[in-house]
């Protein structure tokens, strides 16, 4: 067994959550070049979280479920002050992180430890496997003198399953393989006696046949030592298997959490089913769902207005936030299907689509009138381009959005439904919370910030 | 096999092909005597572990070994025998009538040249008759088909995301028309969303140039819903093949039902792993490589490599499916125990 922690700080209050969060930004600020470094200027920035509330309560598996963007990763770090939240608060026990000091953090990480993705880039290669786990106790000032020290680390490799010890303790990375670095590594943060482990992809790097291994050892040590864990993964059969609680993010927001049986049994985020039907099955029965969220994660710095997912989503519908740079994208899905003489004429009028991005946008409250300027020729053939799109995919979210278009002054004006922005709320006769317009009446929900 | 070659439907032909890598001690057998067959248009996935040879098999159909290694057997493409080709003529093939995708289209792709460059050196190289208006068409529609609209073409690389770049590359290889294609794990870099876009792009191009595709991939999902048939690898060695329903619903070769178990998917309620490691491929296990893993394994699956059985689509290399063996060769094997250790 690994080092037995002394007494816990305090008695859990029933209830009491290990971990709170509340409100949690972390942004990250983007300076294009040096010149606008040097001369300041306002810096973009990327919001990685982006107001995020949630509550681990000991001994649970949340996992934190997302595409690459998400910002569950960033999450999970400033859950162990490895990255500093612009604001918000991570509490645990009862106790603030936000805004500790370096070394006021340093004892509470021996109770906060991780698991990171890359088992062969959290090594040191130069390190023997028993001085890395070692140095974690050193640092820590646990079990001092040598003797002691050595046997906890002993304890710690077999734990894991690196049995016998003595076979490991002078091993260096590079003389393990995959699955048995990701062991040594598990061992080093267990080795410490914590009561929560941030595992991020522990098994995504990992051979097929050898990721079912580690998720039973995680699995075994969450029983064994009571630890309590956020599983941050983008693969939802694994998260289905370990999790109890799941939180499915998208561009650093929460937009279903839930139970996880409750979640893969009635997923009602759009993103949610849409993750959920793309994940390959081995089952010949099933294929490919034909009906898949269009394009990628947008660029971050740069969000969709309204709800992020909004300019992808399969049910997407009037409120969902619609703004000029929108037609840009049912643009060039329609360019891909016309001939090249229909493409040039069509080009040449709205300059490669740029004129949608260059729009006059003027917000008022939440209302948008957008004024696009066609690049040549006159605005009634452009409003003729538009509205054949709009005749030909009626069904389009994006038209619901579209209240009027008419020209206006040598341009095609365009009215959109006023924009909300989701929040995440509680659905009826369940215990999950669902970020989408679908099931809040947009009315009611708050307007955006 | 013999009667496929002779039948003109048959785009590639693999007979008991071998890659080995010269290495410091004994070679490394990396392919070592495998024989399967395309017909046009068919998807065929190539499944294993890390290490089992699946990679150096794509590669090595295409000619591109390292030096210091050697390709043995028959590969038959198009009617010709590849391996006995001169290597210019060799050359020529690639591209034009067998295409390779990469898993990372955020490597393969120069970043000093825009997409449109890189279609017109490509073309420039393998087509040099077409006119430049011509090579251009021929790039918009392949890029037209995979859904990047036409004012993409003058962006460079970087200003495409990552399932954007794969679609390019995929473009790239479609544009010179290929009979046959290496997709060598095309979607592992890819978000799940995206990878079930390129899966599905893979499907709907068939309909449009029907390359011949060898899929390899280490996720039995993917195989599921990509491909018509599957080829299973262990160790260097094909030892199982078949329409990928039959396979599925029945893997005969032990080694196949215990990836398939330990496989984690939606429906995973318990979790099973597969004892050990694969092996050395310097020294590989007598008889069948997969005896000192294997929960059915017998005497006679040291001694003697088992015999490729046949059972409608699916065929198998296992002792377990072979008749009339007697009693000492059917004694089953007293199996060491494996520690946790020793497992990869």
């Amino acid at each position: 067994m690994p080092t037995k922690p002394e007494a816990p700080a305090k008695p859990d209050a029933p209830g009491q959550p290990l971990v709170q969060v509340r409100g949690l930004h972390v942004d990250f600020a983007l300076r294009a070049n040096a010149v606008a470094r040097l001369i300041g200027g306002a810096a973009s920035m990327v919001h990685a979280v982006d107001g995020v509330d949630l509550e681990l309560a000991p001994g649970e598996v949340l996992g934190l479920v997302g595409e690459s963007g998400s910002g569950k990763s960033t999450l999970g770090r400033a859950l162990l002050g490895l990255v500093r939240p612009s604001s918000g608060s991570v509490t645990y026990r009862g106790r603030e992180l936000v805004g500790l000091s370096e070394s006021k953090l340093r004892p509470l990480r021996r109770k906060l430890q991780m698991v990171f993705q890359d088992p062969h880039a959290s090594l040191n290669p130069s390190m023997t496997i028993g001085r890395a786990i070692g140095d974690a106790l050193r640092i820590h000032h646990m079990h001092p003198g040598r003797e002691a020290r050595e046997q906890a680390v002993r304890d710690a490799l077999e734990r894991v399953g690196l049995a016998p010890a003595a076979r490991f303790v002078d091993k260096f990375p590079g003389e393990l393989s995959g699955g048995q670095k990701q062991r040594a590594v598990i061992a080093r943060a267990i080795v410490l006696g914590p009561e929560l482990l941030v595992a991020d992809e522990p098994i995504s790097m990992l051979d097929m046949s050898v990721r079912a291994k580690i998720l039973g050892l995680l699995d075994e040590l969450r029983r064994d030592l009571g630890l309590t864990y956020v599983y941050i993964t983008h693969d939802l059969a694994s998260a289905r298997f370990f999790c109890d609680r799941i939180a499915i993010m998208y561009l650093g927001k929460i937009v279903e959490t839930g139970p996880t049986e409750e979640i893969f049994s009635a997923p009602r985020h759009p993103y949610t089913k849409a993750l959920l039907d793309a994940v390959p099955d081995p089952d010949p029965s099933r294929s490919i769902p034909r009906e898949l969220p269009r394009g990628e994660v947008p660029d971050a710095a740069d969000p969709p207005a309204g709800c992020p997912f909004h300019p992808r989503c399969p049910r997407s519908f009037a409120p969902c936030g619609w703004q000029p740079r929108d037609l840009r994208m049912i643009f060039e899905q329609r360019w891909t299907g016309v001939d090249a003489e229909q493409y040039a004429a069509e080009a040449k009028l709205t300059a490669d689509g740029a004129i949608f991005d260059a729009a006059d946008d003027t917000t008022i409250g939440t209302d948008t009138t957008a004024t696009v300027r066609p690049a040549t020729g006159g605005p009634g053939e452009l409003l003729t381009l538009l509205q054949a799109e709009r005749d030909a995919h009626p069904d389009e979210g994006l038209w619901h959005g579209i209240t009027d278009m008419s020209v206006h002054e040598g341009a095609v004006r365009i009215e959109f439904v006023p924009r909300a922005t989701p929040a995440l709320l509680p659905v009826l006769d369940s215990a999950v919370q669902v970020s989408c317009h679908l099931y809040h009446d947009p009315d009611t929900t708050p307007a955006p910030r | 096999m013999t009667e496929i070659r002779s039948r003109s439907d048959v785009v590639l032909d693999v007979q008991d092909m071998r890659v080995w890598y010269s290495s410091p001690g004994d070679p490394v057998r990396a392919v070592d005597g495998v024989t399967f067959a395309l017909r046009p248009g068919e998807v065929l996935g190539l499944v294993g572990e890390s290490g089992c040879g699946k990679s150096t098999l794509g590669r090595g159909l295409m000619g591109l070994v390292p030096r210091g290694a050697a390709i043995d057997g028959t590969i038959h493409f198009d009617g010709q025998d590849l391996l006995a080709l001169p290597r210019k003529e060799r050359e020529r093939l690639r591209g034009g009538g067998m295409g390779l995708i990469f898993q990372e289209p955020m490597t393969r792709l120069d970043p000093l040249m825009r997409v449109s460059e890189h279609f017109r050196e490509e073309l420039k190289a393998h087509e040099p008759k077409l006119s430049k208006q011509e090579a251009r068409n021929r790039g918009l529609d392949a890029l037209r088909s995979l859904g990047i609209p036409p004012t993409r073409y003058g962006n460079y690389p970087h200003e495409f995301s990552g399932g954007m770049r794969q679609r390019i590359m995929i473009a790239l290889a479609l544009a010179l028309r290929p009979k046959f294609i290496v997709a060598d794990e095309p979607t592992t870099a890819l978000d799940v969303l995206v990878e079930a876009q390129i899966l599905n792009i893979l499907k709907g191009i068939r309909e449009l140039y029907a390359p011949a595709i060898l899929l390899i991939t280490h996720n039995l999902g993917i195989v599921a819903e990509a491909c018509d048939r599957v080829a299973v690898m262990y160790a260097g060695r094909i030892v199982e093949q078949g329409t990928v329903r039959d396979v599925f619903a029945d893997p005969k070769h032990p080694y196949t039902q215990e990836l398939l178990r330990s496989t984690i998917s939606l429906a995973t309620r318990e979790l099973h792993s597969i004892p050990g490691a694969p092996p050395d491929l310097v020294s590989p296990p007598s008889g069948c490589r997969f005896h000192p893993r294997c929960p059915h394994a017998m005497q006679i699956c040291v001694d003697a490599l088992p015999p490729t059985v046949r059972d409608g689509s699916q065929q198998a290399e296992c002792w377990l499916l072979a008749s009339g063996l007697d009693e000492n060769a059917r004694r089953p094997l007293q199996r060491q125990e494996v520690s946790v250790a020793d497992e990869a």
